[in-house]
């Protein structure tokens, strides 16, 4: 009886540790005055290169990106684009109703619980991340208003969410569970889609997604779950914002587990032709 | 590194002895709703104004409450020189009135940044009666707006 339970504690552990996080635990400590002056400091220099790319050349919508965690670079397999490394991604518009320069994201509040929130950009730094540094990633006009027209005119930002489960490792090929990077990927396939097929909500984005070029183009990251992890998983144990259960056999059997990445979706939107440029902004590189 | 800033920030950090250890349960979701936040609503933080690019310090002179209203007397000398500034506050949490922000706090003033102009209202980030941090009015656009759909 010992033995099982000293199992299950070992169990226990390594599926906190090693499962990629992408979401704040139920509880967390305030940030301290240097972390919200980071916030403050990243958060004002993202808006600046934002309205700079603005001015130049009009873009109102982009991709922004954040490392929540440092992920362990033996866990990620394909390591796909620029930022691999970066945990969680969102859509920042700088004309929402919310305010000027405002991130539609997906987070998670608690366990397997999610919502969506529109967020300034010191805001979305406020939440301690790991390194101060946001990658934003340009777009193409078309794609841009297609966002806009989605998010803004169509309010259809809480319908690709309708309350999903969440789970930081989702099955990116299915409706079960939803990760951060996921419901942006539900969101960019709506605006891709032509007019006459506009998905109105989760379900009918991720048929078009499924159904269209857009998957053939779409390469997930695959990140390296041990045995005894899978194992322990299956018995409930481990990290309570994430799951194996919407998995494949396959996958189980192999021990890599597909999910969307912020690395397969720049990876994705490039090969679809819709980046223009994309840059770091980052406080720990200054000149 | 924060010097670079380019746009006026002056931050409000209670000293050391005043900050205390507040515990907080914010989620990731709703961080700056529990942590406390307060709108200065009327008021002149004309000492603030003045203080860009100087250093200094203030002590809480009286804190009156009227409702979610809270008047904030603070008796200024920066970079030297003495003077005096009332905020009033509005409060948008009950943070704001709770006991460490009381009369004989010591506020340190840093002047983060400066590129001239004034400061009159701002956003005061307030957690267990400690103000966190003071961002102005103009600054906001930074974004510190979040909003659960």
């Amino acid at each position: 009886m010992k033995q099982l339970r000293f199992l299950a504690a070992v169990l226990v552990l390594a599926l906190t540790f090693v499962m990629p996080a992408y979401g704040a635990a139920c509880t967390s400590e305030p940030p301290t005055q240097t972390e919200y002056l980071q916030a403050v400091q990243l958060g004002f220099e993202t808006t600046q290169h934002l309205e700079q790319t603005y001015q130049e050349q009009g873009d109102t919508v982009a991709l922004i990106a954040r490392i929540g965690s440092l992920a362990s670079s033996k866990r990620f397999q394909r390591q796909l684009g620029p930022y691999w490394q970066y945990t969680h991604a969102g859509l920042v518009f700088r004309d929402h109703p919310s305010g000027q320069w405002s991130v539609v994201h997906l987070l998670n509040t608690c366990g397997g619980q999610s919502a969506i929130f529109e967020q300034g950009l010191m805001r979305f730094s406020l939440d301690k991340p790991a390194v101060y540094v946001n990658a934003i990633v340009h777009l193409k006009p078309q794609l841009q208003r297609a966002l806009a027209n989605v998010v803004i005119k169509q309010n259809l930002a809480k319908a690709m969410f309708q309350n999903s489960q969440y789970s930081s490792i989702s099955y990116p090929y299915s409706l079960d569970y939803q990760n951060s990077n996921e419901y942006i990927l539900m969101l960019l396939a709506a605006a891709m889609a032509p007019e006459s097929k506009q998905p109105n909500n989760r379900e009918q984005s991720m048929s078009y997604f499924l159904n269209s070029k857009l998957k053939s183009a779409f390469q997930p990251e695959l990140v390296k779950v041990g045995v005894f992890e899978s194992f322990g998983s299956s018995f409930g144990l481990g990290p309570s914002n994430a799951t194996l259960k919407d998995h494949t056999r396959e996958e189980r059997r192999k021990g890599k587990m597909e999910f969307v990445s912020v690395g397969s979706l720049v990876y994705w939107l490039t090969q679809l032709g819709q980046v223009t440029h994309h840059q770091e902004v980052n406080l720990n590189r200054k000149n | 590194m924060i010097k670079k800033l380019h746009v006026l920030l002056v931050s409000l950090v209670l000293s050391q002895a005043s900050l205390g250890n507040g515990s907080n349960t914010a989620s990731e979701g709703s961080l700056v709703g529990s942590v406390g936040s307060a709108m200065v609503v009327a008021g002149g933080a004309s000492a603030i104004a003045e203080v860009i690019d100087a250093s200094g310090h203030m002590v809480v002179a009286s804190v009156e409450t009227a409702g979610d209203l809270v008047v904030l007397t603070l008796n200024t000398v920066i970079d030297g020189v003495e003077g005096s500034a009332q905020v009033i506050i509005e409060a948008s949490s009950m943070a704001v009135a709770s006991s460490l922000l009381v009369a004989g706090s010591v506020v340190e003033v840093t002047s983060i940044m400066a590129v001239g102009g004034s400061l009159m209202i701002g956003h005061l980030l307030v957690h267990a009666g400690e103000v966190i941090l003071f961002i102005p009015q103009h600054a906001l656009a930074l974004g510190l707006h979040s909003h659960k759909l």
